[in-house]
């Protein structure tokens, strides 16, 4: 779709966020409220135009906008949204708003507010980036806006850690398939897109699938790479919990699902990285702490189980899980904010667990045709991850549940669009530059 | 056009000369040595335009005038920045001019002697002299041989050796004990290692077959490794430095691994590594312990540091960065891929050393005393290096590309 074909609106929903960081660090502290108003406005600026394209986006159509970056290199900012992309960007941009409107003014300061925006352009551009260089680009001001936010120096060493190991994993896994791009075209290109049809030796594909799914190990994480999560989530306000555990949870598996698992999905690497990912649910169910870390780890290896599936309904069902993760995350986290360790009645814990984990259930079904022991390892943690989850749910407050409605609207429009899910060949390379 | 080829050169030893005279204020004196350095500047952009230009043993070629601009932008910076001893920037602008005449003359029988005596010049006091002397002359040895029987390969060895060796020894004696402001010490070392790296290119490129690889790739990962490692133990300010020089360091010699293609992406990341270190060293001035920045109060000074820290070990998306996939795609090409790995996890180690500066700098749990801001020359040039190497680095690139091919 080129819709109309002057407005760069890829660039516009990507860097509103940016600008509005910038325009909200004006105002000084005793100038809260405006500087949450100048910051929501630019959130929903960016959730209009995301609700805009994800509402138009054709069936199979996709957005793209193609320009010069580094012509001697190859690297060009590319951005593209298909169906998935559209409904991604869409969580992203409502996500943000959540975000902001979840505590009151006084409670979000300059630096909070300048890098709750900062991440959701670097979110929306993580998800739109269909060149290498420019997604790493994107997740590098990411990932240095979340280890900012914190503002404790243990917690920001820590996370930095973990996901900056995720960065340079990616950033290996991109850089390997720019040098082989170069090799079999004979000019450097550094687009997503070609990645898959780089051809390449089964011993050699199956080093780089682990090379990328060490990208979702450190930053998605999966077990046993969980030490940094409750710590960063504990030391973070509500905002910043609810971007980290509902946003930025998706960072890796991002990165999976764009750059590795199109090129090399069945090599051999992958029974490793399922066996892996089965140990990270079954941990969620079985870790004794009240933490945010099973949680997180328990939904991430649902997702890697469903993306690295034989079929594609397995497929389909772990993007879903993707979105199904964040959506999950961000309104526990919502509704913990208020009372942390409180507990409330079991019969609303229960719709939640059902909510949210039942359509991981498709991720199992589709497995246990292929790897009955995996399926039955993580089924086990499914179930125990769902007791646990109606344990811990607290009390609803009236404030909470407001918020919440949005969530529930996003749910719906997921099990209503489970065709943008579907992998597709949407992604092919460019032939043209536009300038 | 002959005599402009000289000015990228002769303009800081006029600077030198006018920083050590007793006419008027410091400050005045300082604006007329940075006056001078801008004025090199652009004599040698108007060169780069012009084309080549030659005047006596010193040429004008791109990759020469990519090498000056790098040094000479590193001493304008040094002069405008407050606080830096006089008497120091005067032996920074000698030994500077001695650097340009090294990168822009194509005969070793100058270059190596320039370089040992810009050693020496910027050097302070007796202390250690011998790990100065023994390197230089293992240099001189090397370059004896070389110019008696042209492509000797021990010549070569201790010509790589002792130059690498000098660098090594007169930096860490800079940055550790030289009187005067950190912007200045770095900006020295930072002169002698694209010194020391364009002589270094010019026996890779002159002598292909017998130019001791192997010892450059030691040296590489050795370099890197160290840094890496001090970066992440250091607790004062200076062994920080003195840690991410020589990471960096390691870094620009790694990409001779990547031979002919990896020369220009070798350019950009030494232009890197000179902004990453100014503005490391230009944000850290006054302050003796990584504990002491979590005092800083001033924010733009704590962006430069964010900046020029992740700068320091290529951290997208700031300068760098981008040069780091040319990079890697030579050395790949040179089959090196296991060195390549381990460059990856070393640079990764340096990003965590990095880190540990950058988390003080942000940390909300202290109380902020420090007051003093870092001056609009590092937010001048931060904003710059960040456009020019991170966001629109097409020009940037191109520039090295063309000075990588023009290699005499």
């Amino acid at each position: 779709m080129t819709w109309p074909p002057s407005l760069p609106i890829l660039t516009l929903l990507v860097w509103t966020p940016a600008a509005g960081a910038l325009v909200s660090a004006f105002p000084g502290e005793p100038r809260a409220s405006l500087r949450r108003s100048l910051s929501l406005g630019f959130a929903a600026v960016s959730l209009a135009l995301a609700s805009f394209l994800a509402l138009t986006i054709e069936p199979g159509g996709n957005f793209r906008e193609l320009r010069r970056w580094i012509p001697a290199l190859g690297l060009s900012y590319d951005l593209f949204l298909d169906g998935f992309g559209s409904i991604l960007v869409l969580w992203v941009a409502l996500l943000a708003v959540l975000a902001l409107v979840s505590v009151d003014s006084r409670w979000l300061g300059r630096r909070a507010t300048f890098l709750i925006l900062l991440t959701e352009t670097a979110l929306l551009g993580l998800a739109t980036a269909a060149d290498g260089v420019l997604l790493l680009v994107f997740y590098g001001v990411g990932l240095l806006s979340f280890t900012l936010l914190p503002g404790q120096v243990e917690e920001m060493k820590k996370f930095f850690l973990f996901q900056s190991a995720g960065v340079t994993l990616a950033a290996a896994y991109v850089a390997v398939s720019y040098y082989l791009t170069w090799i079999q075209t004979g000019f450097p290109s550094a687009e997503i897109a070609r990645f898959p049809s780089l051809v390449s030796f089964p011993d050699f594909q199956n080093r780089m699938l682990l090379l990328g799914a060490g990208v979702v190990v450190f930053a998605g994480p999966l077990f046993p790479l969980t030490s940094w999560v409750s710590s960063s989530a504990s030391a973070l306000a509500t905002p910043g919990r609810i971007l980290l555990l509902g946003g930025w949870s998706l960072a890796g598996s991002l990165f999976f699902v764009r750059a590795v698992v199109p090129s090399s999905p069945q090599s051999a690497g992958a029974l490793g990285v399922t066996v892996l990912a089965a140990l990270s649910v079954l941990y969620a169910g079985l870790a004794p702490r009240r933490s945010w870390a099973p949680l997180l780890v328990g939904f991430q290896g649902l997702v890697v189980l469903g993306l690295l599936s034989p079929t594609v309904q397995g497929v389909t069902a772990g993007r879903v899980g993707m979105l199904h993760l964040a959506l999950a995350l961000s309104a526990i986290t919502l509704w913990k904010a208020d009372s942390e360790d409180a507990r409330g009645p079991a019969f609303t814990g229960g719709i939640a667990a059902l909510l949210f984990l039942l359509p991981f259930w498709v991720v199992l079904r589709e497995r246990w045709n292929s790897t009955p022991a995996v399926a039955a390892l993580a089924g086990l943690g499914l179930i125990l991850m769902a007791f646990r989850l109606v344990r811990t749910l607290p009390p609803l407050s009236p404030r909470r549940s407001l918020l919440l409605w949005p969530l529930l609207g996003f749910w719906i429009l997921l099990l209503a669009a489970p065709s943008r899910f579907a992998p597709a060949d949407s992604t092919a390379p460019a032939t043209e530059e536009e300038e | 056009m002959k005599f402009a080829a000289l000015g990228p050169a002769v303009l800081p030893l006029l600077a030198a000369w006018v920083l050590s005279s007793r006419a008027g204020t410091s400050r005045f004196r300082r604006a007329i040595a940075a006056a001078a350095d801008g004025l090199a500047l652009i004599s040698a952009a108007l060169l780069w335009n012009a084309g080549l230009a030659r005047s006596g043993a010193l040429d004008s070629d791109p990759f020469s005038l990519f090498l000056a601009s790098s040094v000479l932008v590193a001493l304008a910076f040094a002069a405008v920045t407050p606080q830096q001893d006089v008497e120091s920037l005067c032996r920074l602008h000698l030994g500077a001019s001695l650097s340009i005449a090294a990168v822009t003359t194509t005969d070793l029988v100058w270059s190596v002697p320039a370089i040992l005596l810009f050693g020496m010049i910027v050097r302070h006091g007796r202390e250690r002299l011998v790990g100065f002397l023994v390197p230089s002359l293992a240099a001189l040895a090397g370059l004896a041989l070389v110019a008696a029987s042209g492509e000797d390969e021990l010549g070569l060895i201790l010509l790589t050796a002792g130059l690498s060796a000098v660098w090594l020894f007169v930096s860490r004696d800079v940055l550790r004990s030289f009187p005067s402001g950190l912007v200045t010490r770095m900006a020295a070392s930072f002169a002698l290692l694209v010194a020391v790296s364009s002589v270094l290119m010019r026996i890779a490129a002159w002598f292909p077959t017998s130019a001791p690889l192997g010892l450059i790739h030691a040296l590489a990962l050795g370099a890197l490794a160290l840094g890496a490692l001090g970066g992440l133990g250091a607790t004062r300010i200076t062994t920080f430095l003195t840690a991410l020089a020589l990471a960096r360091a390691g870094l620009v010699l790694f990409a001779f691994l990547g031979g002919v293609h990896g020369r220009g992406p070798l350019l950009l990341e030494l232009a890197a590594s000179g902004v990453s270190l100014l503005l490391v060293a230009a944000a850290a001035e006054n302050v003796d312990t990584l504990d002491e920045v979590s005092t800083l109060a001033s924010v733009p000074r704590r962006l430069v540091l964010t900046l020029g820290a992740f700068s320091a070990c290529s951290f997208p998306p700031f300068p760098g960065f981008v040069a780091a996939f040319p990079l890697s795609s030579a050395v790949l090409d040179g089959g090196h891929a296991i060195s390549l790995l381990i460059a990856c996890a070393l640079l990764f180690l340096l990003s965590l050393g990095s880190m540990r500066l950058v988390a003080r700098a942000w940390d909300s749990g202290t109380s902020r005393t420090v007051d003093s801001t870092v001056g609009a020359a590092p937010v001048v040039l931060a904003v710059a290096a960040l456009w020019i190497l991170g966001v629109a680095p097409g020009r940037a690139v191109e520039a090295a590309m063309a000075a990588a091919l023009s290699i005499f």
